[in-house]
């Protein structure tokens, strides 16, 4: 349970861009149709690449990862529970775009 | 009791070697002392043992048993890193429930601290962050500890409240300690390694740091 909060505090500090570019997506998937799933899906990973890409720009050493080290957490946990999270809220945005 | 030992431990980066003859033991009920000079490779070996750095070659074991990460087991092992490790935006108070330690019992080894209770990591000095850090990681259900240089950025009276601490967590715990202030460490330890040039040496009289030009007595 205390590594899924701290899986979840991750993800948390991470979301407000990963949330913004999910719901530019879906807009242009509802303008566009499904043909823009493609071009949706690599601007998701363009998006969650910056994330990843400037968190190691700044943190070489990865220290602020002990943090999560000492809970038995790895960077590879905190990685794929952000993606896997962000992809559901995706869909879940999508979702929600279509019955609204 | 358990034991924590390390050998083969070969570490390079690029050209350059780092660490490549070591034998380090470490078991509960007794403190370990490393001593070192600067960069010789003392948080590298900490590292090594908690398995957030993987050398080229190592060979570590807890009760005889081989162990590549373990830090991935609950309850094995801890480590307080040299530089702050928990986050600006994380509070005391939450920083405290997440390690599951009671906040009421560090207060009465360091009352004075007891007003930053809600306040974020961020807005504490470097002394009041290491003091956080060192007991949590202290009080962390673990078998072993590995401390790099838990007394730095601390004031003398807190120095000696946390040698109190260490004292009193040996009797269940193994714990490995690095620092710079060697009186501390070399006044606690039960057991002490000396690094030097890539290899270390357990060292069995204080007189053989000033023979390994480690610091004059």
């Amino acid at each position: 349970m205390l590594k899924l909060k701290l899986l979840f505090r991750y993800f948390l500090k991470r979301s407000p861009l990963l949330i913004l570019a999910s719901y530019f997506v879906a807009m242009q998937i509802k303008a566009f149709g499904f043909s823009f799933m493609a071009a949706g899906y690599v601007i998701k990973l363009f998006v969650l690449l910056l994330i990843f890409g400037i968190e190691w720009l700044y943190d070489m050493k990865r220290e602020k990862f002990y943090f999560y080290y000492n809970q038995g957490i790895t960077i590879r946990n905190l990685y794929s529970f952000t993606i896997l999270v962000d992809f559901l809220l995706f869909i879940l945005i999508i979702k929600l775009l279509w019955i609204f | 009791m358990d034991i924590l030992e390390i050998d083969g431990v070969y570490l390079k980066f690029g050209y350059e070697e780092v660490l490549n003859s070591i034998y380090l033991k470490c078991e509960t009920g007794k403190i370990t002392g490393v001593l070192g000079s600067n960069g010789c490779g003392k948080s590298c070996l900490l590292k090594i043992i908690f398995g957030s750095l993987l050398p080229q070659t190592k060979s570590l074991r807890v009760n005889s048993k081989t162990i590549l990460k373990p830090y991935l087991r609950t309850g094995e092992v801890k480590y307080l890193p040299q530089f702050h490790f928990i986050p600006g935006s994380v509070s005391v108070k939450k920083a405290f429930k997440l390690f599951g330690i009671n906040f009421e019992e560090f207060i009465t080894h360091f009352p004075s601290l007891e007003e930053i209770k809600s306040t974020r990591f961020k807005y504490l000095s470097g002394g009041e962050k290491r003091i956080i850090e060192t007991y949590l990681i202290l009080k962390s259900q673990s078998k072993f500890v590995l401390l790099d240089e838990p007394f730095s950025h601390i004031a003398p009276i807190y120095i000696n409240t946390i040698i109190e601490l260490i004292q009193e967590e040996k009797h269940e715990k193994g714990i490995i300690i690095t620092d710079h202030m060697y009186k501390y460490v070399t006044e606690i330890s039960d057991d002490l390694y000396l690094l030097k040039d890539g290899w270390n040496k357990k060292v069995k009289n204080l007189s053989e740091l000033e023979f390994y030009k480690y610091a004059r007595l």
